[in-house]
C-alpha cells in the first residue's frame, strides 16, 4: 500500500523478475552519474564490483562514458569487461593504479567498508569529483588535503535519487536495455541468501520470487 | 484492513520467519500492490539486525519491489489496476520543502519516509502526526518480502 506519488511505472521492455534492483542499486548509481554528467568524452571510474558497482559499470557504459572499473579481486576482471568496463584495474596494484593518475573526470565509489580514499583521489583530473555511495559502518580515514586542493578536486556523497529521476532511470534502462545481473531465490532460502550477501557471494543481486511466499504458513 | 503475509525478522539475530499482519484499507491516494519480486539489498540486513539503529520487531524489510496494482484509490491517476509498478526506498516525504519541490524527495529537509522504517525508528517521524499522510507511520509499507 503506497501513495501513488511514490509508485514507479515499470516499462514493458524491462523483465519484471530483474527490474527490482534498479529501484535502489540502479538509482543510487544513476543519480550521481547524471548529476556529475557522465557521458561521451568523459572517463568514469567505478570502485567496487558488487550490487551497486555492477550497475555503475552498466549505466556509465550505456551513457557513453569510458568506464574504468577498480576492484581488489583479480577474478572479477573478466566479468567487469563483460558488463561494460573498458578497462579493469586491480586497485591494490600501485603500478596499475598509476596508469590513471590525473585521468578520471568522475569516480563513483561503491565500497561499503572503510578504506583509504587517497589512491583514488589521485586519479582525478583537475576539478574531478569522487562521489561516495557506499555506506561503511565505520568511517573512511580522512583523506589528505593537498591532493584535493592542488587540483581543485572534490569529494562528495550521493544517496539514491528522487521519484522523478527514478522514473527517468527506469525509462533510460528500458531504452538502453540495462538490467541488473540477478540470481533468483525463494523466500524459503532467504536466510541462506543473506549469509551469501555477507560473503559477497552473489553475482550481483538476489531477487526473491514472491510467489514462493504464498506457500508459507505463519509461525505459531 | 487488509491481510498481509510476510517473512519478518523477530530479533537482530534469528533467521527470518513467516509473519502475518494487517494493513490499512486502500486510501484515496493509495495504490495496493501484489508484490511479485523483491531484490535483496545489504541495507535490508543492516536494518533487520539493528546495525544502523535499534528497530522494532517483527521487522519486515525489502525495498526493491516489483508488483502488480490490484487496487487504486479514487484520487489515483498515475496507475491503474493491472499495471506493473515498482516501489524503491522512498514512500513519503514532506512535499513542501525546497528539495521536495525540486523532485529531490531523497533529500527531504524533514527526512524522507523510507520504505520500512516506521515512526518509532525515525527521529523525524513525529511531524507526520500532523501531516495529511499520518497514516503512513502506522503502516510498514511492504506487504511481502521479508
Amino acid at each position: 500500500m503506497v501513495d501513488e506519488h511514490y509508485v514507479l511505472r515499470i516499462p514493458i521492455e524491462l523483465d519484471p523478475a530483474k527490474a527490482g534492483p534498479l529501484l535502489c542499486a540502479g538509482i543510487t548509481l544513476y543519480s550521481p552519474l547524471r548529476h556529475w554528467q557522465a557521458g561521451p568524452g568523459k572517463t568514469v571510474g567505478i570502485v567496487g564490483l558488487g550490487g551497486l558497482g555492477h550497475m555503475g559499470v552498466k549505466l556509465a557504459h550505456a551513457m557513453g562514458a569510458r568506464v574504468v572499473l577498480f576492484t581488489t579481486s583479480p577474478d572479477k576482471v573478466e566479468d567487469g569487461k563483460k558488463l561494460g568496463a573498458d578497462d579493469v584495474i586491480i586497485s591494490k596494484n600501485a603500478e596499475e593504479m598509476s596508469r590513471y593518475a590525473g585521468k578520471l573526470d568522475l569516480i563513483v565509489n561503491t565500497v561499503s567498508v572503510s578504506h583509504n580514499l587517497d589512491p583514488f583521489i589521485n586519479l582525478l583530473k583537475r576539478d574531478g569529483t569522487m562521489v561516495l555511495v557506499g555506506a561503511p559502518a565505520t568511517p573512511h580515514p580522512s583523506p589528505q588535503v593537498f591532493p584535493l586542493l592542488m587540483q581543485r578536486r572534490s569529494l562528495a556523497g550521493s544517496g539514491i535519487g528522487g521519484i522523478k529521476e527514478t522514473q527517468e532511470m527506469l525509462d533510460f534502462c528500458a531504452k538502453n536495455n540495462v538490467l541488473p545481473e540477478v540470481e533468483m531465490t525463494s523466500i524459503q532460502d532467504i536466510n541462506k541468501a543473506w549469509d551469501r550477501v555477507l560473503k559477497s557471494d552473489v553475482k550481483y543481486r538476489f531477487v526473491i520470487d514472491m510467489a514462493t511466499l504464498k506457500a508459507e504458513k505463519p509461525a505459531a | 484492513m487488509i491481510d498481509a503475509h510476510s517473512c519478518a525478522a523477530y530479533d537482530p539475530k534469528s533467521p527470518l520467519k513467516p509473519w502475518d499482519f494487517r494493513r490499512r484499507d486502500v486510501g484515496d491516494e493509495d495504490v495496493q500492490i501484489d508484490i511479485l519480486y523483491c531484490g535483496v539489498c545489504h541495507s535490508d540486513l543492516h536494518f533487520a539486525r539493528s546495525e544502523w539503529m535499534p528497530v522494532t520487531y517483527p521487522q519486515v524489510v525489502g525495498h526493491e519491489i516489483i508488483g502488480k496494482v490490484v487496487a487504486a484509490g479514487k484520487n489515483v491517476s498515475k496507475h491503474k489496476v493491472g499495471d506493473l509498478v515498482g516501489v524503491g526506498c522512498i514512500v513519503d516525504s514532506c512535499r513542501h520543502c525546497d528539495n521536495c519541490k525540486e523532485d529531490l524527495e531523497n533529500y527531504c529537509e524533514e527526512g524522507m519516509q523510507g520504505t520500512y522504517w516506521g515512526s518509532k525508528n525515525q527521529p523525524a517521524s513525529g511531524r507526520r502526526a500532523v501531516t495529511r499522510r499520518s497514516s503512513w507511520w502506522t503502516n510498514i509499507m511492504s506487504c511481502a518480502f521479508p
